[in-house]
């Protein structure tokens, strides 16, 4: 062995045993990622003659940008909606959604119930009047070869049966076709339940568009939206109630509403 | 109540403008307009010749709470005095009392029906009438 080698060789010893002091040291004040990285040291300074010291440094690596993205992720969580979307939002989504299908299935029977009771009603109407119609025309054909006034008499208490008829049925198809009328609200309130569930999915997007860029950087900060305040929910409106969705202290129907304005002098 | 007053339906949703519209055509008036937020609206309000706003509450742009507003707090003092009916199914308490607060002269919370709307136009402007 050379005079340099030997010379290197007790470099390299006097290097570790400062280190091995060094590691020792922090492994009894407690502080481990300070001797996890002292090991690391005496490792690659032990394996510089043994192997090389490209294995140690790909752990190294590998374990940095673990302890990196570990790390971003437990910020990302702490100060991003996301936890919020997925705890809270998501399950009212879901709640929203059904309700929509709810109310768009009792618009769509109340439409259905209405034109199931008028259609009937019309039936009976046109079939009577073409009966009174072929009655009159036998009548006023029977006219001319002077026929019995009675026939007259019955057939005028037939027509008069038959024009009430008329206007009380009018009056129930009248009804049903502003039930019909009424049930197409389900539009605007289903509207604006969906509305807040497309708003919601966009949250989403965007958080695991900011996950996905954490995952390829990550350092990088995210930009974060917050939801809106309460007061600011106040202005903008909440929508229309869902049930087991709470919004806050809220009437329940109109009468609620007219007493509590009758409270404020209504 | 003055069959021919000119009355402005405010709704983002075109089937609540229209219901709305078919109801008050029901109840006899026959000069109805339509906006589709409270943006809209307010250009034609100041225009004039508006006797009478109906209005949604959340909607996009101008929401109907700060329509409310913006036509109390007019320099116009016939515009301020207009009558003002809410439809919306926005149901806090709060916002109740704000709308309240705000000078709304009548509260109709969706669902709603017929009956309803007749009873509170009518009352609107019994009310109105009768101070």
């Amino acid at each position: 062995m050379s005079a340099d080698n030997l010379a290197r060789q007790a470099d390299g010893q006097t290097q570790q045993i400062a280190l091995a002091n060094t590691y020792i040291e922090q492994l009894q004040r407690g502080d481990s990622e300070g001797a996890q990285a002292t090991l690391a040291s005496i490792n690659r300074l032990h394996g510089v003659d043994a192997c090389g010291d490209t294995d140690s440094e790909l752990f190294q690596q590998v374990g940095k940008l673990t302890r990196e993205l570990h790390d971003s992720m437990n910020s990302f969580m702490q100060d991003s909606d996301m936890l919020n979307l997925m705890q809270e939002d998501m399950p009212d989504a879901r709640q929203r959604l059904n309700h929509v299908i709810e109310i768009t299935e009792q618009s769509a029977h109340d439409t259905m119930a209405s034109i199931e009771h008028s259609t009937p009603l019309l039936t009976v109407l046109q079939q009577r009047a073409g009966e009174l119609q072929q009655q009159l025309q036998n009548w006023c054909s029977a006219q001319q070869q002077q026929a019995d006034v009675d026939d007259l008499g019955y057939l005028s208490d037939e027509l008069d049966a038959f024009l009430q008829r008329v206007a009380d049925d009018s009056r129930k198809v009248a009804g049903d076709l502003n039930t019909i009328m009424m049930a197409q609200g389900y539009q605007d309130l289903s509207g604006q339940i969906i509305q807040r569930v497309i708003t919601l999915v966009q949250q989403v997007e965007e958080n695991l568009v900011a996950l996905l860029q954490l995952g390829a950087q990550a350092t990088q900060q995210h930009p974060h939206k917050s939801a809106p305040t309460q007061t600011e929910g106040d202005r903008i409106g909440h929508g229309p109630a869902v049930p087991g969705v709470s919004t806050g202290e809220r009437c329940n129907s109109q009468d609620e509403v007219d007493d509590l304005l009758s409270t404020l002098g209504f | 109540m003055d069959k021919n007053m000119n009355i402005l339906v405010v709704d983002d949703f075109s089937t609540m403008r229209r219901i709305v519209k078919n109801l008050l055509t029901e109840l006899g008036f026959t000069n109805i307009a339509e906006a589709d937020d409270g943006s809209t609206a307010l250009p034609i309000l100041q225009q004039g010749g508006i006797d009478f706003l109906v209005t949604d509450w959340n909607m996009p742009g101008m929401p109907g709470i700060d329509l409310l507003k913006a036509v109390r707090s007019s320099d116009d003092p016939k515009l301020a005095s207009l009558p003002v009916l809410m439809v919306t199914a926005e149901a806090k308490r709060e916002q109740i009392m704000e709308a309240a607060q705000a000078g709304v002269n009548g509260y109709v919370v969706k669902p709603f029906t017929a009956e309803t709307l007749k009873e509170k136009v009518d009352k609107v402007f019994e009310r109105l009438g009768g101070s």
